[in-house]
């Protein structure tokens, strides 16, 4: 930058191409028609009363309340005391004319002077932000029902309320050579791994993109393993959440301007783990818990086991169960595979019809699905009654862990077809590759599932069933890092009251 | 152009041993045959007989019949016979009339006639145990009828003009266009057999044998094999079928019967009581028994019996043997007003009990000493398991002394309580 104010004004216009959202406010000497400064700020993403309250007035007060002796004034005035002289606060000086017009465009307001070749760049930024409201795809029965907004201010600020400590540590990086998006890594302090930390950084690094406007695209590039249907970072909109998982060692990576929030690493068993398992009863979180693997179990296994039974392993269903199925059989013209499938594939459209459509023609839907798809496909007989139960239970069983539902549909089909192919054997291989599958991932290093010869009984008491906090002592082994491991001091408190004897 | 080497580069090579090594499980697994349900139709149970006139075997199956049969109007079943050398012949046979393929995994029950019994049932196991799809749990029971498929034909009522060709056609060469379908509110009778032989328990006049118990049977040198039989009982017209009463095996071959009474207590010296009601009196001298009711009698409910067969060789090798039978019952029913809180008349009615018990027990055992000569309740293997020497010098010749061996029964009667009530209905 030069310190010719003139000079700098024309090089911001020239370089943004005479934007018309761009305010230049200027600040005359008194009495004269020269400029001594200029506020430089893109219309409403800047807070102007403050621009104007906090820095456009106490200059000009500066200024008229001064004596005679104008360039003296303005000398020392610029040279010394503009930092104090104006009430907003100062983000940064800049000398970089394309730092200046960065600052420009992502909000913020620069104050450039005549005679100074810097730019001082005041936090002005101000949008209009959604409220902060339960995220409607993390409901939970109780508990805090705050979600995060699309600015990483606010998110951050959501999040500091929760861990008031110095060692919250945030980080920020820029990724997208066009967009810019602000990332922070937030982790805490001697409990997070430094490895994953470091590894995070250099995988943020290595994102070379236009554009990261979405959070699914850093999630995408930061992943393990990116071709398997599992998820190996975990995303959430949940503070409580995000601040649980950092203590238990692991690394959130907030964006700015999405509410979703990534963390790392995500291993299989946070699937089933909701923040319900932590505000109830520690019996039915862990009922709940094994009631969710189940149903994940389920959703893929039950079309497929009754294609095996019902076209190779006839003798495996009880004779009358079986007798009701060739009945309800009698005159379709779909094999029992395809059966399945056709159905599997309905189901999944009207998943994602109720997903996508305006509220008000809900009705329709459930309607059409369950009138047309239901009960008149079985009475036409073009589907028998028994598949139609099977894909339901697998449907609703898929619906209980929204997140696994990208790698369930992918294992439910495959499934199937295996099943149809080589009966109960194949469904048996389709389980033990996908086991496979699942022991082989990781995730930052960390094993995605617990090893048998590796894992202690205190890692396995978060993981189908919750113990009772004070069992938990330690922190997950994997995960934090080494030699600190304690989670608590004492174990369990002793909460007794003293039994109240003197009722009598 | 230089072809890369694929064949010793690692990596490709245990990418190809891996799909190596899948596809040999993928094709040497024997799940080839993907059969829709409904193309198949499924076995409730089968009949062997064998044909007079040119010991062919005919087949005769009881299938589940889907397409008659709805949702709401419950299980119908049909019935197909076929003929042929063998008893896989004759199955394949069937498919000429049924259309399709039959599925033997839920067959419940075997019927096998009395003429093919006595002719040896060995053949006719060995396809039931070498076929993949029979379950070797599948109960085996014997026809008492003239043949076992008319077993399965009770409850029909052949249309007039079938009915005329039957006769015309005889029993015995019955096998073509025998598709009749029953109608009205008739049951399927496999079902109901294999009801009754599974609670025959609390009844105790029969007893359930599965194939794989019977091949153990038939392949032990010391225990003879008995079945249930199976036959039609008429009441008030209607037909009903009657699973009471044993076959008696000798080796292979059917050699006679017992009635429903004689294999109750047959089965006490089996061991294989496990329910039942066990009729008893107090004998009064004075006056013999004419008039009804019997002021004396009195039943006892069995809850559980255990016998222990015991033996005793002499010094000229006669054996002996000794059945001590243990019942623990309760009084069920009784006429005579008994005072149960006395020990004394509890003690006289379980005196009574017992003789009466032994003398029944001893009787059953005679008529199967002497009558059938077949060792059904295991004696020869007391004296195989305890000493092998003995029963190797005695073994060849073990029938010529088995109708003469001496057999006492001793039992032990023990009465839990009185049910409910302890005393009994005062009449004046």
């Amino acid at each position: 930058m030069s310190a010719n104010m003139q000079q700098n004004i024309s090089l911001i216009k020239k370089m943004l191409n005479n934007d018309e959202t761009l305010v230049f406010r200027y600040i005359h000497e008194p009495f004269s028609q020269k400029a001594a400064f200029c506020v430089v700020y893109v219309n409403a993403m800047s807070n102007v009363e403050l621009i104007c309250q906090n820095v456009i007035k106490p200059i000009e007060e500066a200024i008229l309340t001064d004596d005679f002796n104008k360039s003296k004034l303005l000398n020392s005035l610029i040279k010394n005391n503009i930092k104090n002289i104006i009430h907003a606060p100062i983000e940064t000086e800049t000398t970089d004319i394309n730092e200046a017009i960065f600052q420009i465009l992502s909000g913020n307001s620069a104050l450039l002077a005549e005679g100074i070749s810097s730019a001082i760049i005041i936090s002005s930024k101000k949008f209009d932000i959604r409220s902060i409201e339960e995220p409607p795809v993390e409901k939970i029965l109780s508990g805090p029902r705050e979600g995060f907004v699309e600015s990483l201010a606010v998110n951050l600020s959501m999040l500091r309320r929760k861990l008031i400590t110095p060692d919250l540590r945030t980080k920020f990086i820029y990724i997208g050579r066009y967009s810019s998006t602000r990332v922070c890594i937030c982790y805490i302090d001697g409990i997070a791994n430094p490895s994953i930390v470091s590894e995070l950084e250099k995988r943020l690094a290595r994102i070379n993109i236009d554009g990261a406007v979405n959070i699914g695209i850093v999630s995408e590039f930061i992943r393990d393993f990116p071709y398997s249907p599992f998820k190996t970072v975990g995303t959430t909109e949940r503070p409580d959440v995000v601040a649980s998982k950092l203590l238990e060692g692991r690394v959130a990576l907030i964006t700015d301007g999405s509410p979703v929030v990534l963390t790392v690493p995500f291993l299989f068993v946070e699937y089933f783990q909701s923040s319900d398992d932590y505000n109830l009863n520690f019996y039915s979180a862990s009922f709940n818990r094994i009631i969710r693997i189940l149903c994940f179990i389920m959703t893929i296994s039950v079309p497929s086991i009754y294609v095996a039974l019902t076209t190779y392993h006839q003798e495996m269903i009880p004779t009358d169960l079986i007798i009701s199925i060739a009945q309800a059989r009698q005159g379709v013209p779909l094999p029992t595979v395809a059966e399945a499938l056709a159905l599997l594939i309905v189901f999944e459209i009207v998943r994602e019809t109720s997903a996508r459509m305006p509220v008000q023609i809900g009705q329709t839907l459930s309607i059409v699905g369950a009138l047309v798809i239901g009960q008149a496909a079985v009475e036409a007989r073009l589907v028998s009654a028994p598949i139609i139960i099977i894909v339901a239970l697998s449907g609703i069983t898929s619906l209980t862990i929204p997140k696994l539902k990208g790698a369930i549909i992918l294992l439910t089909v495959i499934f199937i077809i295996m099943s149809a192919m080589f009966g109960l054997y194949g469904y048996i291989f389709c389980m033990a590759g996908l086991l496979i599958h699942l022991f082989n991932l990781q995730s930052f290093g960390i094993l995605y599932t617990l090893n048998v010869s590796t894992a202690e009984l205190q890692d396995i008491k978060d993981t189908v069933i919750r113990v009772p906090w004070w069992w938990m002592k330690l922190r997950p082994k994997n995960i934090t890092v080494r030699g600190n491991r304690k989670r608590m001091s004492s174990a369990k408190a002793d909460n007794q009251t003293p039994s109240s004897g003197g009722d009598k | 152009m230089k072809i890369p080497n694929v064949f010793f580069n690692t990596k490709y090579l245990v990418k190809c041993l891996i799909l190596c090594v899948f596809f040999t499980c993928v094709l040497c697994s024997s799940c080839w045959n993907y059969r829709e349900i409904d193309d198949i139709y499924i076995v409730a149970a089968a009949a062997i007989d064998i044909n007079p006139e040119n010991n062919n075997y005919i087949l005769t199956v009881e299938v589940y019949d889907f397409e008659k049969s709805g949702a709401s109007s419950g299980k119908t079943t049909e019935i197909f016979s076929a003929e042929g050398m063998t008893l896989f012949e004759s199955l394949r046979n069937v498919i000429k009339y049924s259309a399709r393929r039959l599925y033997w995994g839920h067959a419940k029950v075997i019927i096998i006639s009395s003429q093919l019994a006595k002719q040896g049932i060995a053949k006719a196991c060995d396809w039931i145990i070498r076929d993949a799809e029979v379950r070797l749990d599948t109960y085996i029971a014997i026809s008492k009828e003239d043949s076992a498929r008319k077993i399965l034909r009770a409850f029909e009522q052949p249309p007039p003009q079938q009915a005329a060709k039957e006769k015309q056609n005889g029993l015995g060469s019955s096998s073509g266009s025998n598709k009749s379908s029953s109608q009205g509110e008739e049951k399927v009778i496999s079902m109901q057999i294999f009801d009754a032989l599974k609670s025959h328990s609390s009844l105790g006049k029969t007893c359930s044998v599965k194939i794989h118990e019977l091949i153990e049977l038939l392949a032990c040198e010391c225990v003879e094999a008995c079945l249930p039989t199976v036959h039609i009982q008429d009441i008030y017209g209607k037909p009903y079928i009657d699973v009471s009463g044993l076959a008696l095996f000798k080796g292979e071959k059917l050699v006679g019967f017992l009635d429903p009474e004689e294999s109750f207590y047959a089965l006490f010296v089996k061991s294989k009581i496990k329910g039942g009601i066990f009729n008893s009196e107090i004998p009064m001298p004075q006056k013999p028994r004419t008039s009804l009711p019997l002021q004396n009698d009195f039943a006892l409910e069995i809850f559980n019996e255990k016998a222990s067969i015991k033996y005793d060789i002499k010094e000229d090798d006669k054996i002996s043997f000794d059945i001590h039978v243990e019942v623990h019952t309760a009084i069920a029913e009784q006429a005579k007003k008994i005072d149960y809180s006395d020990p004394k008349s509890l003690e006289k009615i379980v005196f009574a009990s017992e003789q009466i018990l032994n003398e029944r027990i001893h009787s059953v055992i005679l008529k199967v000493q002497k009558q059938f000569n077949t060792d059904i309740f295991g004696f020869a293997r007391q004296i195989k398991n305890s000493n092998p020497s003995f029963w190797k010098k005695i073994n060849r010749h073990w029938y010529d002394i088995f109708p003469e061996t001496a057999v006492r029964v001793d039992s032990k009667i023990k009465i839990r309580n009185a049910g409910v009530t302890s005393k009994g209905i005062e009449v004046k």
